[in-house]
Formats: structure tokens, C-alpha cells, sequence
């Protein structure tokens, strides 16, 4: 368990007084004068993007989601059964076993508010849309995975056995929300363990049932805060740490490096600025001390 | 008619070269020479067939063998930047012998990485992706940009030694003209892509253990860089030197000790505060395989070139120099490595990751392609001053 708190604190993590002051003398100079920062993801309003609620309570493990998500991406069939998500494999449902009871998880994209992915790729190949899809342009993508190891939850799979090989992902099925249509998954969910709308909706959806049924689950609705909150919401009767899902804090998880990114201008051209200092100052000693020699 | 001459020419001077080399030198030379072919033939192959069949890495573990050599291999290469500023910048005339070979080390360190780079890459036929395509807030961008600037810096460096070997006055002298704006230009981009390596890992909080997650990440890169790329200088020196025939300027390797003495301690005191701070020496004490390598990688980097070359004893001998600069070269690999896997991948499936043969034949051949293009083009070029030059 002391693993799971650290990660908590390590994700937590804000730039501190003191840390900031580091970073100041370091940038040689201190030209700490910068204004707000940017971030990749902030236009995004995350109450009105769509989102999906998966009840773990409900969910029978049936597997129907996973079927109508192969057959709406056209995604081939493994040849053997798989344990975690493949790069044909983007959603897939998943047994835990508490003390009591057990139950089923349902793996896909959580389609992240501020995700990691599309802040750590290198050519912008992964956005976040402001209808709540996290999608991919294939066509720029270089093949870095730097995404993979960017994703807490490890969904961007890499195809592997390809000579040339890319990413690929759940989509959110972002081409039928734009046809007004539910995601695949959400449209076969045989005993309304997924529902779907907004993420507003979502949330109070997912208040409302932890409020009705207190007995049934616990107090929490995991993706609310978790990495700045995600699209895809989850309920369940027993602890998320035992469904296999990280245990995050509410700080999205590039906070740090975007943080940092912002100063790389002004590390440039204030290193330019002190080397060319020290330059001429020490030339004109060596030049001082040359005269002084003859 | 003119060009079958020419060949003939290098081919005979090759052929009479090689044959005054000692025996042992012949060894090792025939012996990078294989080990580089071998690393080109198996590198195409992994191109041909992608990296599934070829690799070990995984969905879980994406980068491995080859982006820890990469990013191991910068710091080395920060020799370059590192001698442009003890000498150009600081005009610190007393070190000028190593920087030539420094900036050679460099130029081939950094092409290495390209290399590598673009083996690793899922798309090799895209590796310019990121000229057109630009993300701002990815590391990783801001680190193909500097490199590409870079390395194009170090070609400039290097060049007025082709051109002094050609015997071309004229050209030398643009070349000259420009060489202080241009080295300010190359360190600064080597500031910004040196610390941007410990940025790679802020990025990353739930794959990256707190021994080594910290704000203050991009700093420790930096130092680490400046004190590899003077350890860097003094193995470049030393091996060179007795590969060449010829006996180092120790008073130059002593002092280049001295200094990074400074540049370690300062990077420990960072170090410690910031474990400190954020309360994380209790990982310290776990002797697991990660608190192991931790303890592996303060020793031989940081703590060893602080005490001995502190020893005067050492800084005037080639064996003690090249001992501690050694320990800091694999201290330093254990640094760069030791965050990649630090943490469990977040996959509900057990995976770990050991390198395939394919990834070592390749990682060795490129490593020994840049040691024999050293050894020839400081045969080729000026880049040992004569000997008695700086008495």
C-alpha cells in the first residue's frame, strides 16, 4: 500500500517557493518573469464533452463490448486470448476477485481532461477534441511511444509485429459521436453496465446511484479528480486499487514538464546572453594581463 | 580515370598504414571493424522486419537498450560543449589540447545517437516528422530540435580541421570568424536538450520512482552532463593518446579532475537536499534491485570522482585518471537507465525486459563504428596539436 501513497505524492507534486527559487538560480540569471502557462488541453470545457460511466456493480462480463468494438473499427481477431489491451484489442473486460464477490472491469482509453499522451507527443499526433475524445492522426505519428510510457493507465498500444509500426487506440468512436451515434461498446452493454452523455451528466449519474445505494458502493467516482479527471467515469462496490486501476493524484500528469517547458525560450537566449558576458569579460583579463606581461 | 587513382592512393596508404600497426593494434582494430559490420547488417535486418520479431521491448516496457544508450551517449557527447566553454568561453588557453579531440568525440557521439534514434523509431521512413509537425509542450520535440541544431554546430566545429588538413587558408578563416558566435549558440542549445533529458521523466510521474522524480530533474541532467563530458575528455585523452602513439597534456587532464570535482559536489548537495526535502531517503535504505542501482549509481558517478580526484596522487596519473573517469562513464550509464525502469508498467499482466541479442549486436556495432571513425579520422585530421606547441 506505501507504493500506492507514494505515487499519490509524486503526482501531487506542485512547484513549490523553494523549488522555484532552485530553478531560478539554475536558469542562470533568474529571468523567472514569465506569464501564466499554457497548457496543451485548457480551452477544453470538460462538463459538456461526452463521457461514459462504467458501473462495475452491474457489469456481468460478457464480453458483447468488447465484440461490437472489433466489429465497428474493423479490428482482426487475436489468435490467442488476451490478458491486456493489444494494438487490435482497444477495449477489453477483465475479472477481479475481492474476499466476497466477484467482479469485472472494463479496460479502454479513460480519454483523459489533460491527458499525458497528447502532451508528450512529439509531433502533436494525439489530440484532445472539445467533444471529449483523445484521437489520433496516424498520418504523423514517428513511432517514439513516448505516449506509452506517458499513459498511466497503458492503453496506446504499438503494432509490433508491423515493419512499420504505429499507434492505435480506442477512439471513443469519435466517428459515430460526430453521427450523433453512442460508442459502439455503450450501444450493445446488455445490462446498462456503461451509460453515456455528458461528463456532467455522467458525474451526477454517478452521485446519484453512490447516494441511492450508499450499502452498495464505495464513495468515490474514480476519473472524477484522478490526473485532472478523465472522460470515462467508473463506480464499483469495492476499492479501485483492487480493479487494477493506479491509485493518481488530481495534478494532470505532464503538470511538471509543461510546467517546465515554457522556460526552455528564455533558457536559450539567457544562456546566450551570460556565456557572451563571460566571454568578453574573460578575453578582456587574459588581453589585461598579456599587456601587463610585455 | 582521376577517381580510380585516388582510390588506389587511399587504398595503398590504408594497406602500408595498417601494416606498421603494432599487432595488437591490428586486433582491435579488425575487431571494431567486425563488430561495426555486424551491427550495420543486423540494423538492416531490424529495419526490414520492424521491431517485434527483433527486440524485447513491449507495450509495457517501449523504450529500452537502445534510448538508454541514446540518452547515456548525449551526456558523453556534452564533451563537446562542455571543452567549447572551458575553452572558447571561459579562455581557459591551458585546456586548448583537448578540445579538438572533444569536439571529434562529439560529432560522431551525436551522429551515434542519430543513428540509434532512428532504428528505434516504430517509422524511420518519418524520422523529419517533427520539422513539420510541432507540440510545444513534448520534450521529446524540444530534444529533436536541439539535436538536429546541434549536431549541425558540432559539422561547423569540426570542419576547420578537414579544411586545415586540405590545406585551405581561405575557407578557415569564414570558418574562424564565426567559430565564438557559433560555439555560444551550440552550448546554449546543449543547456536547453541536456536539461530537457530530465524533463523526459517529469512527464512521466506514475513510470518514474521518487529516488530519482524531481523538480529539480532538468538541473541534475545539466550538471551530470558538464561532469560526464569532463570525465569524457580525460578517457577521450588517454585512450586516443596511447591508440595515437603520442603522451597526453597531463596537466590538462589533472586540472579538467579538479574542476569536475567542483561540478560533483555540487550536483550531491542538490541531490541529497532534494531526497530530503521530499522526504524519499527512506527508499535509500531498501537494498531491492532499485535501491541497489541507486546506490550503484551515486558511488561510481558522483562520490568516486569526488574523492579521487581530489587526490593529487591521481590527477597526475594516467592509470588513476582513467580508472575514475571509467567509474563515472558507467555510473553515469546506471543514471540514465536506472529511471526507465524504476516502475511497474501500469498493464494487469506481468511483463519485465531484457534485451535481445539483436539490440546488443546492434547497440555494440554502433559503439564500435564510432570508436574506429575516431580512431581513423584522428589519424586523417589535425587534431592533436604538436606535442611541445603549449609548453
Amino acid at each position: 500500500m506505501s507504493d500506492k501513497t507514494r505515487k499519490t505524492a509524486s503526482a501531487n507534486r506542485t512547484l513549490t517557493r523553494r523549488e522555484m527559487l532552485k530553478l531560478a538560480g539554475a536558469s542562470a540569471g533568474g529571468l523567472l518573469l514569465q506569464p501564466g502557462i499554457a497548457r496543451a488541453s485548457e480551452e477544453i470545457d470538460p462538463d459538456n464533452g461526452a463521457s461514459i460511466l462504467f458501473d462495475a456493480t452491474l457489469c456481468v462480463g460478457c464480453k458483447s463490448c468488447e465484440e461490437a468494438c472489433k466489429e465497428w473499427n474493423h479490428l482482426p481477431e487475436e489468435p490467442a486470448p488476451v490478458d491486456d489491451m493489444t494494438a487490435n484489442t482497444w477495449t477489453l473486460v477483465r475479472q477481479y476477485e475481492s474476499e466476497t464477490i466477484e467482479l469485472y472491469r472494463k479496460y479502454q482509453c479513460m480519454h483523459c481532461l489533460h491527458p499525458g499522451c497528447v502532451s508528450v507527443c512529439t509531433v502533436g499526433a494525439l489530440t484532445k477534441t472539445p467533444e471529449g475524445p483523445v484521437v489520433y492522426d496516424s498520418s504523423k505519428c514517428i513511432g517514439c511511444r513516448y505516449c506509452q510510457y506517458a499513459c498511466p493507465f497503458g492503453v496506446p498500444k504499438f503494432e509490433w509485429e508491423k515493419a512499420l509500426g504505429l499507434i492505435r487506440k480506442c477512439t471513443f468512436c469519435a466517428d459515430r459521436l460526430a453521427d450523433g451515434l453512442e460508442p459502439a461498446c455503450v450501444s450493445v452493454c446488455p445490462v446498462g453496465a456503461l451509460a453515456f452523455g455528458t461528463r456532467k451528466e455522467m458525474l451526477e449519474e454517478a452521485h446519484a446511484r453512490i447516494d441511492q445505494n450508499p450499502n452498495q458502493y464505495i464513495d468515490h467516482v474514480y476519473g472524477e479528480f484522478e490526473a485532472g479527471g478523465t472522460s470515462v467515469l467508473y463506480i464499483s462496490s469495492i476499492p479501485f486499487s483492487a480493479l487494477g486501476f493506479p491509485t493518481l493524484g488530481n495534478q494532470p500528469i505532464a503538470h511538471a514538464s509543461e510546467t517546465l517547458s515554457v522556460f526552455t525560450p528564455l533558457l536559450l537566449t539567457s544562456t546566450i546572453a551570460v556565456l557572451s558576458g563571460i566571454y568578453w569579460v574573460t578575453k578582456r583579463r587574459n588581453a589585461i594581463r598579456e599587456s601587463k606581461e610585455e | 580515370m582521376e577517381l580510380r587513382a585516388v582510390a588506389h592512393t587511399v587504398i595503398h596508404t590504408t594497406r602500408t598504414e595498417f601494416e606498421k600497426l603494432s599487432k595488437k593494434g591490428k586486433i582491435v582494430l579488425v575487431t571494431l571493424a567486425a563488430l561495426a559490420g555486424l551491427g550495420i547488417v543486423t540494423g538492416i535486418y531490424r529495419l526490414l522486419v520492424g521491431l517485434g520479431s527483433t527486440t524485447n521491448l513491449s507495450d509495457a516496457y517501449p523504450w529500452g537498450l537502445w534510448l538508454g544508450f541514446d540518452f547515456t551517449l548525449i551526456a558523453f557527447g556534452g564533451t563537446a560543449f562542455t571543452m567549447a566553454m572551458v575553452v572558447h568561453v571561459f579562455n581557459q588557453e591551458k585546456y586548448h589540447s583537448v578540445l579538438r579531440p572533444a569536439l571529434l568525440t562529439g560529432f560522431l557521439g551525436y551522429i551515434s545517437v542519430l543513428v540509434i534514434l532512428l532504428i528505434d523509431l516504430g517509422r524511420p521512413d518519418r524520422f523529419w516528422g517533427f520539422i513539420p509537425y510541432a507540440n510545444v509542450h513534448s520534450p521529446l520535440f524540444e530534444i529533436c530540435w536541439c539535436i538536429l541544431i546541434y549536431t549541425t554546430v558540432l559539422a561547423f566545429e569540426v570542419a576547420p580541421m578537414v579544411f586545415e588538413r586540405l590545406n585551405q587558408p581561405r575557407t578557415l578563416r569564414i570558418f574562424r570568424a564565426a567559430i565564438i558566435p557559433v560555439t555560444i549558440v551550440g552550448i546554449a542549445v546543449s543547456t536547453c536538450h541536456q536539461s530537457t533529458l530530465g524533463t523526459i521523466y517529469l512527464a512521466l510521474p506514475a513510470r518514474t520512482h521518487e529516488l530519482w522524480w524531481s523538480w529539480v530533474m532538468p538541473i541534475l541532467y545539466y550538471l551530470s552532463a558538464i561532469g560526464m563530458g569532463l570525465s569524457a575528455a580525460i578517457l577521450v585523452m588517454l585512450v586516443g593518446s596511447k591508440a595515437l602513439g603520442r603522451e597526453p597534456d597531463m596537466e590538462a587532464l589533472g586540472g579538467l579532475g579538479k574542476i569536475s570535482v567542483w561540478i560533483w559536489v555540487a550536483y550531491l548537495l542538490l541531490r541529497i537536499e532534494d531526497l530530503l526535502m521530499t522526504g524519499d531517503l527512506r527508499y535509500m535504505t531498501t537494498l531491492d534491485s532499485r535501491g541497489t542501482r541507486f546506490w550503484v549509481e551515486i558511488l561510481l558517478m558522483v562520490v568516486t570522482p569526488i574523492v579521487l580526484y581530489s587526490i593529487r596522487n591521481v590527477r597526475t596519473s594516467k592509470v588513476g585518471l582513467l580508472w575514475t573517469a571509467l567509474a563515472v562513464t558507467l555510473g553515469l550509464g546506471f543514471n540514465r537507465f536506472n529511471p526507465m525502469f524504476s516502475e511497474r508498467p501500469p498493464v494487469p499482466i506481468e511483463v519485465s525486459y531484457f534485451p535481445s541479442l539483436v539490440e546488443f549486436i546492434v547497440q555494440i556495432g554502433v559503439l564500435a563504428a564510432a570508436a574506429l571513425a575516431w580512431y581513423v579520422l584522428a589519424r586523417l585530421l589535425p587534431i592533436f596539436e604538436p606535442e611541445h606547441q603549449h609548453a
